[in-house]
């Protein structure tokens, strides 16, 4: 079997998009905000339990699972903002929204401040968590520095500003403020 | 879908609360489910308890709680929020003349 010649390819994307309704395409944006909400969820439940922790074993062990949110907040961020983008440009499937809309606009300036502001507070988690696996083989004892790391309120300021932002974009998104 | 596209502004509070419950319910499931899954593979009896703990207050307090609250999207009480009858009658009929539902 070789490869299908462009023009093949390219009706059978026509053929795709014709089969897709706004719903298919609004339902994978969705899906997107799910895995970025409840990953940011997931996220703050494990970084609240390592905070009231003192052993490192236990520190590395809580913070180690907030990998699995950690992806969820990556893959859902970039399929939401992909679905969202597409759905404001397939105008003519969604009527009345258009990527210039003030408020899809500041939805994607929000979406760019919540990924920095929450890239900055789990780098220090980051810290945290490679810390606690150091001292969990090297005798598990209590220590100042992790305690400090671990309890950080800049992280915890940063990583919850990101969040609050994030809640923003979807009082943005159910609202609609200027929409028709 | 309707309460997406063809909704009245009155429920758009009501809309926010499932949603955000919703992704509760879904964020602390994702945290059972791995601290559990990390107990079943640890062989630290002190990690065990921690984690299972972790686990078991999760989901008494977030899994139970979101999982109640986000199933009630739109009970029959609603309509004392949402308005009369006829304003979501008319919400329905515009959402249909812009091709929503």
């Amino acid at each position: 079997v070789g490869e299908l010649p462009p023009e093949t390819t390219a009706s059978e994307w026509a053929k795709l998009r014709r089969r897709m309704s706004k719903y298919d395409w609004l339902s994978f944006h969705l899906l997107g905000a799910v895995f970025f909400l409840a990953g940011a969820v997931a996220f703050h439940v494990l970084q609240l339990c390592a905070a009231r922790r003192e052993r490192p074993s236990e520190i590395a062990s809580l913070l180690g699972l907030t990998r699995v949110p950690e992806l969820a907040i990556r893959v859902g961020a970039v399929l939401a903002l992909a679905f969202g983008i597409w759905l404001a440009y397939v105008d003519k499937e969604v009527p009345h929204y258009t990527i210039t809309d003030e408020w899809i606009l500041a939805a994607i300036g929000l979406w760019v401040f919540a990924n920095a502001l929450g890239e900055r507070g789990a780098r220090i988690y980051h810290e945290a968590r490679a810390l606690a696996d150091r001292l969990a083989v090297d005798g598990d004892a209590a220590s100042t520095q992790l305690r400090a790391l671990v309890r950080s309120p800049r992280a915890a300021m940063l990583v919850w500003a990101s969040t609050g932002t994030v809640v923003a974009i979807l009082v943005l998104m159910i609202w609609k403020p200027g929409a028709p | 879908m309707l309460a997406i596209f063809g909704r009245p502004e009155t429920w758009n509070w009501l809309l926010m609360f499932h949603v955000l419950t919703a992704f509760v319910l879904v964020g602390a499931s994702l945290v059972v489910t791995s601290a559990s899954l990390m107990a079943a593979r640890s062989a630290d009896q002190n990690l065990v308890t921690m984690l299972r703990g972790v686990a078991f207050r999760t989901n008494l307090v977030l899994v139970l709680l979101g999982g109640s609250l986000a199933e009630k999207e739109y009970p029959d009480e609603s309509r004392h929020l949402a308005g009369s009858m006829p304003e979501r009658a008319s919400a329905l009929s515009q959402a249909s003349s812009r091709g929503y539902c």
